[in-house]
């Protein structure tokens, strides 16, 4: 088989720009206004939501990005899981997907043909259909999803509305992107290279479908930012969220790679955008790392009311296992993170 | 000197290639320089370098590129700071009590010398141990954290190997390096100023 990686100078969500970049000009364009428009990229939401009528929106988003893996039909599953994503964590369920696509002249047709497969895969997964898309020559091979779906206007879940007293959970493990620094360095194990490439192509539809039935403050999927810049933008202006960094679900040799310094430089990007946001107390280094980590195709991470937080907990094990209460929800505190 | 080029290359590569070179380096320790093109690599590069004690420092260079140099180990980072800006300062140390008179105030004196030698900024290059001094470095001194302190800012201690033979100590060294007389003898005659105790 050919080499997807060899094209790539950086893949996955560890691709994305920076957040402090990205903010710096999103901040010069004009805010749109129109009532309909529920959720905007002002409120750097992770997917757009219109409304139609009383009962019905449209959550609209799209992701794409470069190969992380080498294998074909897996890349083409990890971009579309995460493409998919960004519509369970508003509590969307999809409608209908486009393909993006962006390959080189020069490769073999073939391997192309194994992302759209692996792709389409995950849209049947997800119960949703596979309607078109656009491809266009490129340097690197990126493949993702424009996706639509449902989703109730009563019921957006905002990923910066947590109220105090709230417990937060995050459905899959974290250190995907360290263990597939490990792998580039071809330092990685082979248990720890499928647990992570599971995760990366587990859809967020099972957890998001367990959550339905409980009261959800705030919701997000994480990214390409890391656990710890996602957990600041949950907590905005009006609260503070305390994480118990002993309590994360990751991959478990994730820590000791972290522990070699296997890093990634997205995961250094984050660190230095969340400088002056977390108070660290005495949180060893390799846990530091894996809440830096860039998560390719990551987990839910929400917001839900204490009363229910175990009840929903327990739900959401019986799809996610690995799933765990990693934190609280304060009123604002002198910085919007702490790690206790 | 090890010389890594990773220029081009994205992490972890830098970081595994010179986490590798350092490690080939063993217990001797010595001095690695790595170009990269960016400075989140140089930032991660330093974060491993802080996290196993060693010392680090950069350079911007030409065509955006950086030079991180990490010292692994004692020893070679004095020979460079010697040679170019550091102290010039080596300290031999012959006895474990300080000044003639009483020695229980002696031994608290040079206790007392030995914590605020490692408070002196920039630190000595040397430090020398020798006859009833090679104590002082031993797993029986109540110095042993201040000369460890002393390492750990990049100042050699050596110790003479001839005396913790005829004391039978050399199983309990435990900080810095073994010296015979002839390492003695050139770090004194390579000192700019001697402080001899």
């Amino acid at each position: 088989m050919i080499s997807l990686l060899s094209n790539c100078t950086s893949g996955g969500c560890g691709a994305k720009i920076g957040p402090g970049e990205l903010s710096k000009v999103l901040f010069g364009l004009p805010a749109f206004a129109d009532p309909k428009l529920l959720v905007g990229f002002d409120a750097s939401d992770d997917a757009a939501v219109y409304q139609i009528d009383a009962d019905t929106a449209i959550v609209s988003t799209v992701d794409f990005f470069s190969p992380m893996v080498d294998d074909a039909r897996i890349f083409g599953r990890i971009a579309a899981a995460n493409a998919l994503s960004d519509v369970y964590a508003m509590g969307g369920a999809p409608l209908f997907a486009l393909n993006l696509v962006c390959y080189p002249e020069h490769m073999e047709l073939e391997a192309l043909g194994e992302i759209l497969s692996g792709g389409a895969e995950k849209i049947q997964e997800a119960g949703a259909v596979l309607c078109g898309g656009h491809s266009i020559y490129d340097k690197e091979p990126k493949y993702g999803l424009a996706v639509t779906g449902r989703i109730d206007p009563k019921r957006i879940w905002h990923n910066n509305t947590p109220a105090p007293g709230d417990q937060l959970i995050l459905t899959k493990p974290l250190g995907v992107g360290i263990v597939m620094a490990a792998l580039r360095g071809e330092m990685a194990d082979e248990q720890a290279v499928q647990a992570a490439l599971y995760s990366m192509q587990r859809l967020n539809k099972y957890a998001a479908e367990k959550m339905q039935s409980f009261p959800i403050s705030a919701c997000t999927d994480i990214t390409g930012f890391g656990l710890l810049a996602h957990a600041r933008e949950m907590a905005g202006e009006a609260t503070s969220l305390v994480l118990y960094p002993s309590e994360l679900p990751y991959i478990s040799q994730a820590c000791a790679y972290a522990g070699d310094y296997l890093l990634t430089a997205a995961a250094q990007r984050n660190r230095n955008y969340m400088q002056g946001f977390v108070e660290m107390g005495d949180t060893p280094f390799v846990l530091q790392e894996l809440m830096f980590d860039p998560q390719t195709s990551g987990g839910l991470f929400l917001s839900a009311p204490k009363f229910c937080a175990q009840e929903l907990l327990s739900a959401i094990q019986e799809v996610e296992p690995q799933a765990a209460i990693v934190g609280e929800v304060l009123l604002a505190q002198d910085l919007p993170i702490l790690l206790r | 000197m090890t010389q890594i080029n990773a220029v081009g290359l994205i992490c972890p590569i830098p970081v595994i290639r010179t986490k590798k070179a350092l490690e080939g380096m063993g217990e001797a320790g010595g001095v690695v320089t790595v170009l990269v093109d960016n400075d989140i690599a140089r930032q991660n590069l330093q974060k491993m370098a802080t996290g196993l004690g060693y010392q680090s420092d950069y350079a911007q260079k030409e065509n955006g590129n950086i030079e991180v140099t990490i010292v692994a180990g004692g020893g070679c980072a004095v020979e460079q700071q010697a040679t170019e800006e550091g102290s010039g300062l080596v300290v031999a140390i012959g006895r474990d009590t300080m000044g003639e008179g009483s020695k229980e105030l002696g031994q608290i004196l040079i206790k007392g010398f030995i914590y605020a030698l490692q408070e002196l900024a920039p630190p000595p290059t040397h430090v020398l141990f020798f006859n009833s001094g090679s104590y002082l470095t031993s797993s029986d001194s109540n110095s042993l954290e201040d000369v460890r302190s002393l390492a750990a800012a990049g100042t050699v201690i050596l110790t003479c190997g001839t005396c913790t033979n005829y004391y039978g100590i050399t199983e309990k060294i435990g900080v810095g390096e073994i010296a015979n007389m002839y390492d003695i003898v050139t770090t004194m005659a390579g000192a700019k100023r001697l402080i001899n105790l």
